[in-house]
């Protein structure tokens, strides 16, 4: 299992390294950063409270959409793109080729949220003048609910990849989604403030706990008053998205390996003819 | 030591939902042998490969590949199975040797229980003629020089029994002959077993030792081209020159007759020539004959 990880890790680099050399998905990534500096430097003098930036309350919203960006949405494209181009029956001719393909995407997603993470906090630093309003504690709240929700978003990656079956619908209806998401868990406007009956839905995904989460370290603690508990609940967000990323690490191995299983040569070259005629 | 087959088939069944793919199939396949499928389109070729490979669970039948079961058996048994499926699209961001290499670390754990080490990148390109595409994209690969590197990747392993499901598709002349030389390598110095499907009833004849010939879900022919070609009323062609002027006969049994046309003294024969029946032609006639049915 250790030498498949290892391939997995040498193959996910070497799939970032063809990204990097590749101009679309290059400026995909900018694209994303440069929106992310227009937003913080429009509300540059807004304040979410005397003292506390508006920042310190858009940046968790931003990480969280990031996140679920990169680790759901692009990830759960890239499976579902090479199940039809054969990339995951090749992994089942190849001995321990799944378990490798699955490390190797894996790999490939970190390294791409570490290099949006990383340049959007240095975006954010330069527009806030390094003050983040984090002490050590909120810190430590911060990168452990990182890994945590990617812990948790990058299983239903995997699910999202194996549940649809057309690339280009998961593409566009994706984007979609991933927006409708971000808007019932609060990271648009406070969930508080969007009606009630949206609430509860909003309360059972992990992106409002992750979001949660991250504001809770970011931001005062009186400002937790305007959240559904009206306080910051930092067990309860750590114990919802923890439950989603144990959920998700059972589900998706089993989902992969059913996929790959029903994969067959035909069955892709159907695919790749009914492709080509709605080309 | 009585060697165990590499492949024993009984009774493999197959059904796509009314339709039977696989009728009843029974076969076997012994070291180091290169044996050919074919059939028409439709005949259920590549899903007999498929079964084979462990991709598709048959209905009913019991298969032993390798000696043990297809569907359930694991990363050992697949790293001894080199696999060159119908069509590749995969991994076309990626250059032909990184990928190369990339796939030959997974052979390394295998290698000492296998006693195959994985090709060196360098040789393998070397065979199967793409040395000059180490650095190329796998995309900016021709239909052809794809097809051998998916023949490539299928060996990379170095594999006790490969599959080649139609794996000349798209080769010029000299490639195909060069792939013909491959074959006959592979199974003459490493012992490989090579079971492979083709539509060219000359290259079946050229590389395969022995033929199987699927119609309709059911094996009707199994042997060498030549016992194939006794199997049907069939003629050889015998043409000469007799004093400039060509003359053509056809006999069943060509020696009789070619021994009383030199035997003559009245004429003068040139230009011989005797042509036993092709693969084809067999073919031709064994699928009209279970038409005819």
């Amino acid at each position: 299992m250790i030498t498949a990880v290892r391939a997995g890790f040498r193959r996910g680099l070497t799939e970032f390294g063809i990204s990097l050399r590749t101009p679309s998905d290059v400026v995909f990534i900018l694209i994303g950063l440069v929106a992310v500096g227009v937003v913080l430097w429009l509300y540059r003098d807004a304040e979410a409270a005397p003292g506390a930036p508006l920042a310190w309350f858009i940046l968790p919203s931003i990480l969280t959409i990031q996140l679920v960006f990169i680790a759901g949405y692009g990830l759960g494209t890239v499976v579902v793109t090479e199940r039809e181009d054969g990339t995951l029956l090749r992994a089942r001719t190849l001995p321990r080729g799944l378990p490798v393909y699955a490390s190797g995407v894996v790999t490939k997603t970190l390294a791409e949220l570490v290099c949006t993470f990383v340049p959007t906090l240095a975006i954010a630093a330069i527009l806030l003048g390094g003050r983040f309003g984090l002490d050590t504690v909120d810190l430590a709240i911060v990168l452990a609910m990182l890994v945590l929700g990617t812990l948790a978003l990058t299983p239903f990656g995997f699910v999202i990849g194996t549940v649809f079956r057309n690339p280009r619908s998961v593409s566009g209806w994706g984007f979609l989604v991933v927006g409708v998401l971000a808007f019932v868990s609060g990271l648009v406007q406070p969930l508080a403030s969007l009606p009630v009956w949206v609430q509860p839905l909003g309360l059972a995904l992990p992106l409002y706990w992750i979001g949660h989460a991250l504001r809770g370290a970011f931001l005062p603690a009186e400002l937790g008053a305007f959240e559904v508990y009206g306080d910051w609940q930092f067990g309860l967000a750590f114990l919802v998205v923890g439950v989603w990323a144990v959920a998700g690490l059972l589900l998706a191995p089993r989902l992969l390996r059913r996929v790959a299983r029903r994969e067959t040569a035909s069955g892709i070259e159907l695919r790749r003819q009914a492709a080509l005629q709605r080309a | 030591m009585v060697t165990a087959p590499v492949v024993e088939v009984h009774g493999l069944r197959m059904r796509y939902g009314a339709r039977t793919v696989l009728d009843g199939i029974d076969f076997r396949l012994d070291r180091g042998e290169v044996v050919a499928l074919l059939g028409p389109n439709g005949a259920g070729k590549t899903t007999t490969i498929e079964v084979l490979e462990g991709f598709r669970r048959p209905d009913a039948g019991e298969i032993r590949v390798l000696g043990e079961a297809p569907e359930t058996a694991g990363d050992a048994w697949r790293a001894r199975i080199g696999v060159v499926l119908q069509s590749w699209r995969d991994h076309a961001r990626w250059r032909v040797g990184p990928l190369l290499e990339q796939f030959a670390t997974l052979y390394l754990p295998y290698a000492a229980s296998t006693g195959r080490q994985p090709h060196d990148v360098a040789e393998l390109l070397d065979l199967v003629g793409l040395s000059g595409h180490r650095g190329a994209l796998v995309r900016s690969l021709s239909g052809g020089q794809r097809r051998r590197l998916d023949v490539a990747i299928g060996l990379i392993g170095r594999p006790e029994l490969l599959f080649l499901d139609e794996p000349t598709t798209g080769f010029d002349p000299v490639a195909r002959h060069e792939f013909h030389e491959l074959i006959h390598a592979l199974s003459d110095f490493d012992d490989t077993t090579v079971l492979l499907t083709t539509h060219d009833l000359a290259e079946a004849e050229k590389i395969a030792g022995r033929i199987l010939i699927l119609d309709r879900g059911v094996i009707v022919a199994d042997g060498s081209p030549a016992e194939l070609a006794r199997a049907v009323p069939s003629a050889s062609e015998i043409s000469w020159r007799e004093d400039g002027v060509r003359q053509v006969h056809s006999a069943v049994d060509a020696e009789p007759f070619v021994r009383e046309l030199l035997a003559r003294t009245d004429v003068t024969v040139t230009e011989l020539v005797v042509r036993a029946q092709t693969l084809e032609e067999t073919y031709l006639a064994m699928i009209a004959k279970e038409d005819a049915r």
